[in-house]
């Protein structure tokens, strides 16, 4: 592991949730609805910025869950939407997560991605759509205790070219920042 | 002859850190931040190159990064640029286009042919029968260095970034603009291709004090990232610009941009003007001030300009003896102030340069102007000829970025007259020229950018002083009758070959470039393109008033291919058991972005032998593949088999739950582009696959035409997240079976069935597939589970055999089933591919119904039909024509040795009239042999 940058693999449960009474589901299991398209929230209890349990709204009426440990939300919501809920509509989310992070993790993913990570909107935790060496991937970032870090996820049939690339590049980056 | 100067403020140069490289057999003294050229110069080695043409000796010329003469081979790798490439200690140095070193260049002898290839002898002289191997001995004889492949690899990595600001060029102009815009709270990326700040204002009277404190306040600014060593290459829609780095090419997006990318001094055009020793003010300039290097012990300067006078006090300043400033203008204003006792004459016209013992100029020949209006011939002995006449803006990112420049008659010069919207320039560019104006310039263009990138309006004007003071002479032009005026340096191209050029038609400037290839060097123009260009308009009587600039195409100055190449990304999607294929000893190929396993090598077996024991044993027992690369789509909503029976050629509306059908897709035009089989799951929930490479394109569409619809539908894209396996075959059935918790009798689970349950504990949906086998079951489970089901199918009885691409494709076509992209083509309707019964044409719509009657009507074009070969002594290949009646009548599409039938089968589209059951293809091999083919029902093999 490079001290310039690292990346690893997060393990955790994820799902999604589409449709027009998606909000509502989430609503009713004590889930967060974040509200504003493209931004995300804590999960569940205090809503810190740092927060390693999220929901993030990917449209008007798209979210995705992801959860450590237990996963008790991700299973409830799973539960619920077995059901057949009209208007609610279960979305498979077997995503890789990726964290990235290290004083050069930003230039790290500046030769990978066209979207100004680096610049990213962390105050209004803002969750970009993007493109990284032709693989679509779900990317924010956060503040932690070590800096900035950047939690990505994509499609696990791209994961392990996206993260041994990643690897090769972390591994090349020199320590310290870019500037 | 050039020479070290004592240490003078600011140079560049560590005296501390002495460096010596070798340059072809002689060594040369330098210092820790000299660059290769600068070392050849402090070193008095003039001669550094031979040109492009006709192997002239050539020395320094721009020292700007632009021209041919300053590149060199530098430890074996050609074509570096030694005016910026920096020395290293030790290197080896060598010119990239002679025949046994510069010195001795046996390929000087060229020169004397010189009056045999005028301009266009290329052209005229090698065409035809000939011209290829004229080419190849051309080629061999030209061409600047050569690549060894054995250089190492070195990594060039690509990178984006983004700025509020982007400014290019850290002169005096460029560094007040990042300033100010910095100031203003924008994010400034500030480029330049030199090594150091500053620009030309290391020599246009910026006080050392002010230089200083600039550079402090840019080096701490919070805002303010720089780049050094780095140069825009190319601009690009919305301020997108490339940033070539010396090991990588950076893309940056920026909100505004200002040029500040200053002019390129443009040579007086004279005889011999390309003597070793022949070199622009600016060049002496950056000799100077960077590096201490004194241009030569004696010189003469001619002037055009208040530059040209600048630079014969700083060389007086440090001892260099000023022969004569001889101005080409009528008059010198105030400009030789301060110049006693140097020889300042104006009325000058310089007839030619002559040449010492070793080719370098010696002295230099005009004519004056003497008393009664008569002129004299006059000689001036000296080791330098410096050239300040005129500058041509560093304007063409500008031109690229959108904006017009129009010719300013009093300035001589082109400068912006329309900017496009977040496009700002400042200093010489802009025709500021004195230190104030630049500054002043920067200022307000840093202001200005700063403000549009926070969304604030741009004024549509450009605001320039207008008090411009001549800089450029307009016409700095001397043909000599023995020629060998050059023009192009790079190009070795003179007088003669432009005004050849126009004589023959060729009388606009993007012709005459071609005809003559004028600007087409190394320095891609920057010396040539703006004297051409006046000797071609001084030709057709006309002036830069009258014409507008070209533009170049990016990029401006020369990219290496190994920063264009970047790392070289090579997606690859893998499933969820491509270890466990690993293992199995597959043999990989990529199908649609996706590794899968040609086939599993078996131990002193080939190929064809490995695939037909896995037919065999999908036919006698069953086998299993992986098929997670099909496309997998979800629809669910009240209007999802509504929205199916819009996008599919079939009905799905009326299919029950726990059932599965065909389903083709058209395009507008009634053309076969997918398909693939689509589950009901719930009344409001359907899951169906598509091909692997369609996957994408298909839900993208589903996407786009439900944003015209608005049907009450939302899809999901679980392609990668689903594993899938295909297990298939007689055996299929009792194997999985005790797996599963749905009951896969022939009753309960029928052909055609959909359902959900438990396979070896993971929730699936399973599906009776029947692409490869009659009996087969496709399971589809979550990505994370897939290895967990694929080593308990694998397990599930002592029989099942992975198979790979190869073998389905084999059983498939057994089976007679078409692979829509390679059965098919873009002309392939569905009647013509047999694929009619999936088509219900009574529905109300579906996409290319429209156009699917019109084919109804106008009748098939061609026909997919089976055939079984009847001589298998020639070899047939997928490909190869069907012709009748001496036409072309048709292609093999598809062909196999069918290990079941123990014969070859395959798929043809041929004219309909040879399309029944029994009638004869004739096939046209490889080899040109005609072998017979009988058309025959499918599928091939029945009920296995």
């Amino acid at each position: 592991m490079s001290a310039g940058a690292w990346v690893r693999v997060v393990t955790a449960r994820r799902i999604g949730v589409k449709g027009p009474f998606a909000t509502a589901v989430l609503g009713e299991l004590g889930l967060a609805v974040p509200e504003r398209a493209n931004t995300w929230s804590a999960l569940r209890g205090p809503d810190r910025d740092d927060a390693g349990d999220i929901v993030a709204r990917l449209g008007n009426t798209e979210f995705f869950i992801e959860e450590q440990g237990e996963a008790a939300g991700v299973a409830a919501l799973e539960r619920q939407l077995a059901n057949d809920i009209a208007g609610a509509y279960p979305v498979l989310r077997e995503d890789v997560g990726l964290l990235i992070g290290g004083p050069r993790a930003a230039d790290a993913l500046a030769q990978v991605c066209n979207v100004d990570l680096a610049g990213a909107d962390i105050a209004n935790r803002t969750i970009y759509m993007a493109l990284m060496i032709g693989v679509s991937v779900l990317a924010l970032a956060q503040r932690s205790e070590a800096g900035v870090v950047y939690r990505i996820w994509c499609d696990p049939s791209f994961a392990n070219f996206l993260l041994s690339e990643l690897e090769k590049i972390t591994h090349e980056l020199p320590a310290g920042s870019d500037r | 002859m050039m020479y070290r100067l004592p240490q003078i403020p600011g140079e560049w140069i560590d005296r501390s850190q002495p460096l010596q490289l070798e340059f072809e057999g002689d060594a040369a003294q330098g210092f820790a931040g000299d660059t290769v050229t600068a070392v050849l110069a402090a070193s008095g080695i003039l001669r550094l190159a031979r040109s492009f043409k006709y192997h002239r000796p050539r020395g320094i010329h721009s020292f700007a990064n632009h021209d041919a003469n300053g590149l060199f081979e530098i430890d074996g790798v050609p074509n570096q640029r030694g005016d910026v490439v920096a020395a290293r200690n030790g290197a080896r140095v060598r010119a990239v286009n002679t025949r046994g070193g510069v010195a001795r260049d046996r390929a000087s002898w060229v020169e004397w042919l010189a009056p045999f290839l005028p301009v266009g002898f290329y052209y005229k002289a090698f065409h035809g029968s000939n011209f290829a191997s004229w080419e190849r001995r051309i080629r061999s004889f030209a061409g600047l260095g050569s690549i060894s492949a054995d250089a190492p690899k070195l990594p060039t990595p690509k990178r984006y970034a983004f700025c509020d600001v982007l400014v290019i060029g850290a002169g005096p102009s460029g560094m007040a603009a990042a300033l100010t815009a910095a100031d203003a709270g924008a994010r400034v990326l500030l480029v330049d291709e030199n090594a150091r700040l500053g620009g030309s204002g290391r020599w246009s009277g910026l006080p050392e004090n002010v230089f200083a404190d600039q550079l402090a306040r840019i080096s701490a600014h919070e805002h303010i990232e720089v780049s050094t060593t780095t140069f825009a290459a190319g601009y690009y829609a919305d301020h997108w610009v490339a940033l070539v780095e010396p090991e990588r090419l950076t893309k940056v997006r920026a909100r505004a941009v200002v040029f500040a990318t200053g002019v390129i001094e443009q040579p007086a055009i004279f005889r011999n003007n390309d003597l070793p020793g022949v070199l622009t003010g600016s060049a002496a300039q950056r000799l100077l001030t960077r590096f201490a290097i004194a241009p030569g012990r004696r010189v003469c300067i001619l002037a055009a300009n208040r530059e040209g006078y600048e630079l014969a006090r700083a060389l007086r300043d440090h001892g260099v003896t000023v022969e004569a400033v001889l101005d080409l203008r009528a008059s010198n204003d105030q400009d030789a102030a301060g110049l006693a006792g140097v020889t300042c004459l104006t009325g000058v016209e310089p007839i030619e340069a002559i040449a010492g013992s070793q080719g370098a100029v010696r002295a230099l020949r005009v004519m004056t102007p003497d008393t009664g209006g008569a002129s004299r011939v006059r000689t001036f002995p000296c080791d330098a000829v410096l050239m300040s006449v005129g500058f041509a803006p560093a304007g063409q990112l500008l031109l690229q970025a959108g904006a017009t420049l129009h010719y300013d008659t009093q300035l001589g010069q082109h400068i912006p007259a329309k900017l496009p919207k977040g496009v700002f320039a400042a200093g010489r560019v802009a025709g500021e020229y004195d230190l104030n104006e630049r500054e002043r310039g920067g200022r307000a263009a840093g202001a200005a950018a700063a403000a549009y990138a926070r969304g604030e309006p741009m004024s549509a004007s450009v605001d320039h002083p207008r008090a411009f003071r001549q800089v450029s002479h307009p016409y700095p032009v001397y043909p000599h009758r023995k020629g060998r005026e050059f023009v192009d340096l790079d190009e070795d191209i003179q007088v003669k070959d432009l005004l050849a050029s126009v004589q023959e038609g060729y009388d606009s400037l993007e012709l005459m470039k071609r005809f003559s290839t004028l600007g087409m060097g190394p320095s891609q123009g920057k010396h040539s393109n703006i004297p051409g260009a006046n000797i071609l308009l001084r030709a057709r009587g006309k002036s830069f008033a009258d014409t507008a600039l070209t533009t170049q195409r990016p990029f401006y100055h020369p990219v290496p291919l190994k920063h264009l190449a970047g790392r070289g990304f090579h997606l690859a999607r893998r499933s969820a058991v491509h270890d466990r294929h690993a293992a199995l000893g597959a043999h990989w190929m990529t199908v649609g972005g996706w590794q899968r396993p040609q086939y599993y090598a078996r131990a002193a077996a080939s190929m064809a032998d490995c695939i037909a024991a896995e037919v065999r044993a999908v036919r006698d027992h069953a086998g299993l593949i992986d098929v997670s690369t099909l496309g997998k789509i979800e629809i669910f909503g009240p209007d999802a088999g509504a929205f199916l029976d819009r996008m599919y050629a079939g009905r799905f509306s009326d299919l029950k739950v726990g059932h599965t059908r065909y389903g083709v897709l058209l395009d507008e035009a009634g053309i076969v582009r997918d398909d693939g089989v689509v589950a009901r799951l719930g009344d409001h929930h359907f899951y169906f696959t598509t091909t692997t490479s369609g996957a994408t394109a298909v839900y993208r569409d589903l996407l786009l035409w439900n944003a015209r619809w608005r049907m009450d539908c939302a899809f999901v894209n679980a392609t990668g997240h689903r594993a899938a396996f295909n297990f298939a075959g007689p055996s299929s059935r009792a194997a999985l079976q005790p797996l599963t918790d749905i009951d896969l009798s022939e009753q309960a689970f029928p052909a055609l069935g959909a359902r959900q349950g438990l396979v070896a504990g993971v929730p699936a949906r399973v599906v009776r597939a029947g692409f490869v086998s009659s009996l087969g079951f496709e399971i589809h489970v979550p990505f994370h589970a897939g290895a967990t089901v694929w080593d308990a199918l694998m397990k599930s009885a002592p029989t099942i055999c992975a198979f790979g691409v190869e073998a389905q494709r084999v059983l498939r076509l057994e089976k007679g089933h078409p692979i829509v992209g390679q059965d098919t083509d873009g002309l392939t309707n569905p009647m013509e591919a047999g694929l009619g019964w999936a088509v219900k044409m009574d529905k109300p719509f579906f996409i290319g119904q429209r156009s699917l009657r019109i084919h109804q009507q106008r009748g098939a074009r061609q026909q997919l039909v089976g055939f079984v070969l009847d001589d298998e002594s020639v070899a047939v290949a997928e490909a190869n024509l069907v012709i009748d009646g001496g036409e072309i009548a048709g292609r093999i599409t598809s062909l196999a040795r069918s290990p079941t039938l123990n014969r070859t089968v395959g798929f043809a589209l041929v004219a309909p009239r040879l399309a029944g059951v029994g009638g004869v293809l004739a096939i046209r091999a490889s080899d040109g042999r005609q072998v017979a083919a009988r058309v025959a029902p499918t599928p091939f093999v029945g009920a296995t």
